[in-house]
């Protein structure tokens, strides 16, 4: 065969030739490329716009009413071990149910994790186990535990054992077991871990700080003011 | 009449025609081919142009807005910690066993003139003893008991004794409470 009375047909059909093959073979290379491309801009752009309203809600954060909200936290849920904190708010709070503490145990260094239930925030709480024994009023119990029920820090009575010996008629001694707890602060933090959600608090949440303000506080006496009076957030600085 | 085509050319030449024809085809069908191939390359181009253009404002805008997070940073931190602190602190409440709720329910119970000796409660497990001094007391007691029992206030309740002396009705309560009261 003489291939060069073909010749003049070379040309275009190596052209042809090279387009089809670039269209099989490059072509769907580089749309999948830049559709890559495409997506992970729309994803940049969401984080960007998602870290823009972080910026935003957390700049229009009030941050006396924050710092407030975060003291009355803490003074419920302490960082530390605070010993004489959780003794003055126990004997206040024994004090106002008319009784008197007798006895006390309380092993600051034995720490009980919340092992068994596996709550309590993946151990992000210890718990303090505080046990003592009461003599006071049998009329005023109820008034007792109530007023357990409302200091801060947060105690929880796990059992108690309430006898009246006969001699002292209306008075009883009570076996008291109880836990106070205590949440060390967080090491480290990520702002861009934060979700929006945690920036804003919830009803739930404010509903919960309004109660929280309602404990009597043994060493911050001079709370005047509620969280709702501490006002709104200020207006966010617009980008 | 009819037309008659007679080629009157050689063989040869009549190839090389073919040929001539073919190739202008193969030419013309080439020039579609590599217009399309360039308008294809330059669309191309463009979208990589413009996508690095993107890339780079999205990365600077990212850069801007990260340093102002980083500014409200304290701020954030104390939210955040906020946040877990009354997650934590409403986790306690909700777990507390309410004593004064559960004593004021338990008091109900009791007769006016009940003297109470002992109650203890561990966990869901309450017992009472005490006594009575009268039988109408007693009757009421009892009466009280039932009506407990079947509002179902409690999981079981059981009177474990009951002994008379000395003119008093010497009685041990024991019930358990319900999991998931009210």
């Amino acid at each position: 065969m003489d291939l060069k009375k073909y010749k003049p047909l070379f040309l275009p059909v190596g052209v042809i030739v090279f387009v089809v093959l670039f269209m099989i073979f490059f072509l769907p290379g580089q749309i999948g490329e830049v559709t890559k491309e495409i997506r992970a801009i729309k994803k940049n752009q969401k984080e960007v716009e998602t870290i823009k309203t972080k910026y935003l809600l957390a700049s229009s954060l009030n941050s006396k009413t924050l710092e407030y909200q975060a003291s009355l936290a803490s003074a419920a849920l302490p960082e530390t071990k605070n010993v004489p904190y959780i003794l003055q708010g126990l004997r206040e709070s024994v004090l106002k149910g008319q009784f008197a503490i007798k006895e006390l145990s309380f092993s600051p260094g034995e720490i009980k994790k919340e092992d068994e239930s596996g709550s309590l925030e993946d151990k992000k709480m210890e718990k303090l186990p505080l046990e003592l024994r009461i003599v006071g009023p049998l009329n005023k119990i109820t008034e007792l535990f109530s007023s357990l029920e409302e200091t801060a820090p947060l105690f929880q009575a796990e059992s108690f054992d309430l006898s009246v010996p006969e001699k002292t008629g209306a008075n009883a001694s009570i076996q008291l077991r109880l836990s106070t707890f205590y949440s060390p602060p967080l090491s480290s933090y990520k702002p861009e871990a934060i979700s929006l959600e945690s920036l804003v608090l919830s009803d739930e949440e404010i509903a919960f700080l309004d109660r929280l303000d309602k404990l009597s506080f043994p060493q911050l006496g001079s709370r005047t003011k509620t969280v709702s009076e501490y006002g709104t957030r200020q207006n966010p600085f617009s980008f | 009449m009819e037309k008659t085509n007679i080629n009157l050319l050689p063989t040869a030449t009549r190839f090389q025609l073919s040929q001539i024809r073919l190739a202008r085809k193969l030419k013309k069908t080439a020039f579609i081919f590599v217009g399309f191939w360039l308008f294809v390359v330059l669309v191309m181009l463009s979208l990589k142009t413009l996508i690095s253009y993107r890339k780079k404002v999205l990365a600077a805008e990212r850069v801007r807005v990260e340093t102002a997070l980083d500014q409200v940073s304290p701020q954030i931190g104390l939210q955040q910690s906020l946040v877990l602190r009354l997650k934590l602190a409403a986790e306690v409440i909700s777990k507390r066993p309410y004593f004064s709720k559960r004593l004021t329910a338990l008091f109900s119970l009791l007769p006016e003139d009940t003297e109470l000796q002992r109650i203890s409660i561990e966990a869901a497990h309450v017992k009472v003893s005490g006594q009575i001094s009268s039988l109408s007391s007693l009757k009421e007691f009892e009466e009280r008991i039932a009506l407990a029992r079947r509002e179902k206030r409690y999981q079981a309740m059981e009177m474990t004794s009951l002994n008379s002396g000395k003119g008093k009705w010497a009685f041990s309560l024991e019930m358990r409470e319900n999991p998931n009261p009210g």
